[in-house]
C-alpha cells in the first residue's frame, strides 16, 4: 500500500515534535502495517510527552516500566499519547482497553494485538478477561509453575501474556550465567493458555466437567522456535481451537515478543478427563491417532 | 463594615507588561495601539489592536506560543490554558509579588477569585474544527477546558490553588467592573479578606474582529488617529487583550501584615439601561443612576469626586451617552476631569474595568492623571467637560470608574487615596 502526501502530512501533524525518526517509522508502517515499527513509534510519542524532570531514559526502561509511577505520565498525558498512537498506526482504542494498559509491555502487546489482529471490531461482551489471580483458581498449575500473567478468552481464540520477569527459578541452571527462557517452558505457556480456553469454555458449551487437577500434553506438532527470550521481556501467546473431542483438545499456537515471531506450533493436542475420572494413557494414545488420521484425511 | 483596599497589580497589557512600564507609559500618554498583521488585507476594515509585547498566540498550540521566560509553567499547566488563561497567570504572578503575599495567603480558604473574560474563541474554534470535520475523538483531551468560557477561572484556581471560592462574572464590557463591585461586598460582609479580581482577553482576531460586523470597530489605519475618545472624528473602538489582576483585601487583613496600599475601594453600584441589546440609552439615565448610587456608597457627595476614568469607547453613540449621563450627576461647571485611558491601550472589553480601575489606583498612589489622548478636535458635546487633553500636574484623591457593557449594563466604581 503506497502512501499518499496528504497522508503523510497528516501523520507529520499528528506527529508533531516527535523526532524524524518517529515520523519516518510511521510512515513505513502506514505502507508495510509491519509490527516491527511499533517499538519507534511508540517510544517516539511517550518521548515528546515525558515531564521534562523525568530522568527515566525509554531506552532503558524494559516492558514493567509504568507509564504513570515509573515514568511520571498522568492520565491527560496518557490521553493525549493514545491521541497521537491512534492518529499514527490508525487505530481506535476504547475507554476500557485503555484501562487495562498500565505498562509499556501492555502497550506494546495490546498494539501488537490490533494490529495483528487486522483491526477488526471485538465483541467486549463476548471476551472473558483473566488475570493472574483468576487463572490460579481456574487451572491446576500453580506458581511457580505458572507462565500466564493475563488471558483474553474470545470465541476459539485464546490471547494471553507472560513477562519473564528474571526471577524464574530455572534461569539460574538455564544457561550458567546467562538466563534465557527455555523454549520448553514456552511451549507450556502455549499449553497452559489451552488449558484455560478448556477449563472455561468446554464445561459452559460442551457440558462437559473437567477434571480439576490434571491436563497433559498428548502431542505438539509442526513445532518450530525461531527466537530466544529473554528477561525482562513479554512473550504473547495466541492460540486457537481446532477440534474438542474429549479426551482430547486440538489447537494452533503461536508465540510472539513485541510482534517478533519467537515459536509456532501447527497442532497442539491436550489430553483431559472428566471430573470424577483420570486421564488413561490406552484412551488417548488411540485418541491421538485417529485424530491423525482425521488431519490426513482433511 | 470592613473597608477594602487594593494592596496588590499585575499587568499585561497593549502598554506595558509591568507596572513600571505601564506607570511610565501612563504618566507619559504614549499609546500602545499598532497595525495588526492579520488585518492587512482588503477583507477586513478594522486595521488596529491594542497589541500585546513579548507574546505571541500563532496556534491554538500551547507549545507554539511564546512569552517571557520567566512566566514558564510546567506542561500539565499549560496543557488547559487559553492565551487569556495564560497572560492572567502572568498577571497573577506579578499581583501577588506586588501585594507581597505568600503561598499560604494565597490559598487560604478565606481568599477568593472573581474574574472575567469573553472565552477564547480561537481556541473554540480550533476544537470545534477538530470535532466537527474529523470527529470527537479526534480532539485534544483539553479541549473541553480551554473551549468554555470558564477556562480562566479553572486555569487559576488550579495554578495558584485557590481554595476560598472562584467565578466570573459576564457582564459584557462591564464584567471586571461588576468583579470588583462584588469583591468590595464580599470584603464589607467579612465573607473573605482578600479577593483577587482578574480580567483577560485574548489579543487575538476571532476575540476582536467580530465587533467590526456591528460596526464598533475603528477603521483607522493610523495608531496615533485611533482610537480616541471625545474627539469629533471618533470611528469607533480598537480593541486590545492582555491581563489585569488586582488584590483587594480587607484593611484589617492589609493592616495586619502591613501591606502597601495604592487606594480604598469606597463604593460601587450597577444599573441597566433596559434599553436595547447593543446601543447604550442615549439618555444615560442608566448609567447616571450607576454612578449616583456609587457616590452615594461611597459616603460622598458628587463634588468629592475629582477625576472619573471614563468606560468612553471611542464610539460615537457611546462617548455621548455618557457625556449626557456626567451631566446628570455633576451640578453645572462642577464636572470632575474626566480621561478616557483607552486612548492609550484599547479597548479589553471584559477585562476593561479591572485594567482602568488598575489605571486609577495607580493615579491616585503616583499623584498624576492620565491623559485622554489623540484628541485634535474635542466634540462640542464636551462643551464644559473638563477632558483632560494634555498633561496636567493635577494628584486626584477620589476617582470614580465607569464601565458599560451590551445590554446596558452599567457599573461605577469609587477609589479613594488612602492615608495611613
Amino acid at each position: 500500500m503506497s502512501v499518499t502526501e496528504q497522508e503523510i502530512t497528516e501523520i507529520r501533524t499528528a506527529l508533531k515534535r516527535c523526532s524524524a525518526e518517529t515520523v519516518d517509522a510511521a510512515i513505513r508502517f502506514r505502507e508495510s502495517r509491519d509490527a516491527k515499527e511499533l517499538q519507534t513509534i511508540v517510544y517516539g510519542i511517550i518521548e515528546r510527552y515525558l515531564p521534562p524532570e523525568n530522568t527515566t531514559r525509554l531506552s532503558d526502561c524494559d516492558d514493567t516500566t509504568r507509564l504513570v509511577d515509573d515514568l511520571g505520565i498522568d492520565s491527560l498525558t496518557m490521553l493525549e499519547i493514545v491521541l497521537s498512537i491512534e492518529e499514527a498506526v490508525q487505530i481506535r482504542v476504547e475507554n476500557e482497553e485503555l484501562r487495562e494498559i498500565s505498562t509499556l509491555g501492555e502497550v506494546k502487546s495490546f498494539l501488537n494485538k490490533k494490529i495483528v489482529g487486522g483491526g477488526e471490531e471485538h465483541h467486549e461482551s463476548l471476551v472473558k478477561k483473566l488475570d493472574r489471580l483468576a487463572l490460579i483458581d481456574l487451572l491446576p498449575h500453580q506458581p511457580p509453575f505458572l507462565f500466564l500473567d493475563s488471558v483474553e478468552i474470545d470465541g476459539e481464540k485464546v490471547v494471553a501474556t507472560y513477562h519473564i520477569t528474571g526471577d524464574e527459578f530455572f534461569l539460574e541452571g538455564h544457561f550458567r550465567n546467562n538466563p534465557v527462557f527455555p523454549a520448553s517452558i514456552v511451549f507450556e505457556g502455549l499449553g497452559q493458555a489451552a488449558c484455560a480456553w478448556l477449563y472455561t469454555v468446554v464445561p459452559a458449551e460442551l457440558d462437559i466437567t473437567i477434571n480439576p487437577n490434571e491436563m497433559l500434553f498428548a502431542s505438539l506438532e509442526g513445532a518450530h522456535f525461531h527466537r530466544k527470550a529473554s528477561p525482562g521481556e513479554t512473550l504473547q501467546f495466541e492460540v486457537k481451537k481446532i477440534t474438542v473431542r474429549p479426551p482430547l483438545g486440538v489447537f494452533s499456537g503461536a508465540v510472539t515478543i513485541n510482534g517478533e515471531r519467537v515459536a509456532e506450533v501447527e497442532r497442539m493436542m491436550l489430553a483431559f478427563a472428566p471430573a470424577d475420572g483420570t486421564i488413561e494413557a490406552s484412551e488417548v494414545g488411540a485418541a491421538v491417532l485417529a485424530e491423525k488420521a482425521a488431519a490426513v484425511q482433511s | 463594615m470592613n473597608r477594602a483596599v487594593i494592596t496588590g497589580l499585575g499587568f499585561i497589557t497593549s502598554i506595558g507588561n509591568s507596572k513600571a512600564t505601564v506607570l511610565e507609559n501612563l504618566r507619559a500618554g504614549r499609546h500602545g495601539i499598532a497595525p495588526f498583521p492579520d488585518w492587512a488585507g482588503p477583507e477586513c476594515p478594522p486595521k488596529l489592536m491594542g497589541t500585546i509585547k513579548e507574546f505571541s498566540f500563532p496556534s491554538a498550540d500551547f507549545e507554539d506560543w511564546t512569552h517571557p521566560a520567566e512566566y514558564r509553567l510546567r506542561r500539565e499547566l499549560m496543557r488547559p490554558m487559553t492565551p487569556n488563561a495564560f497572560m492572567s497567570h502572568c498577571a497573577m504572578k506579578q499581583a501577588i509579588a506586588d501585594a507581597k503575599l505568600d503561598d499560604t495567603m494565597v490559598s487560604d480558604p478565606r481568599v477568593a477569585l472573581i474574574c472575567s473574560t469573553g472565552g477564547s474563541p480561537t481556541m473554540l474554534y480550533d476544537n470545534l474544527q477538530t470535532m466537527t470535520s474529523r470527529g470527537v475523538m479526534k480532539c485534544q483531551p483539553m479541549s473541553m477546558v480551554n473551549s468554555i468560557t470558564g477556562s480562566l477561572y479553572i486555569n487559576l484556581v488550579n495554578t495558584y490553588k485557590i481554595r476560598g471560592g472562584a467565578m466570573q462574572t459576564a457582564s459584557a464590557c462591564a464584567s471586571t467592573a461588576h468583579a470588583l463591585g462584588f469583591a468590595l461586598d464580599h470584603i464589607r460582609l467579612g465573607r473573605r479578606d482578600r479577593v483577587f479580581v482578574v480580567g483577560a482577553e485574548d489579543p487575538l482576531s476571532l476575540s476582536i474582529l467580530p465587533f467590526a460586523c456591528i460596526r464598533a470597530l475603528s477603521t483607522q489605519s493610523d495608531p496615533e488617529l485611533a482610537p480616541r475618545a471625545f474627539d469629533v472624528a471618533r470611528d469607533g473602538f480598537v480593541g486590545t487583550g492582555g491581563a489585569v489582576a488586582l488584590v483587594v483585601e480587607s484593611l484589617e487583613a492589609a493592616e495586619a501584615r502591613g501591606a502597601g496600599v495604592y487606594a480604598e475601594l469606597k463604593g460601587w453600584a450597577e444599573s441597566s439601561d433596559g434599553y436595547d441589546v447593543f446601543a447604550p440609552d442615549p439618555s444615560g439615565a442608566g448609567l447616571a443612576r450607576a454612578m449616583r448610587d456609587a457616590i452615594a456608597d461611597a459616603g460622598m457627595q458628587p463634588e468629592s469626586i475629582d477625576y472619573i476614568n471614563a468606560h468612553a469607547t471611542s464610539t460615537p453613540p457611546g462617548d455621548a451617552a455618557e457625556i449626557t449621563a456626567l451631566r446628570q450627576v455633576f451640578p453645572e461647571g462642577g464636572i470632575p476631569k474626566i480621561s478616557s485611558t483607552k486612548s492609550l491601550t484599547g479597548h479589553g472589553l471584559s477585562m476593561a474595568g479591572a485594567m482602568e480601575s488598575a489605571f486609577s489606583c495607580l493615579a491616585i498612589k503616583e499623584g498624576f492623571t492620565p491623559i485622554s489622548a489623540k484628541i485634535t478636535q474635542l466634540d462640542p458635546m464636551c462643551e464644559g467637560v473638563p477632558v483632560v487633553t494634555k498633561p496636567i500636574d493635577f494628584a486626584p484623591k477620589r476617582v470614580l470608574k465607569n464601565s458599560s457593557g451590551f445590554g446596558g449594563a452599567n457599573v461605577a466604581l469609587v477609589f479613594e487615596s488612602f492615608a495611613t
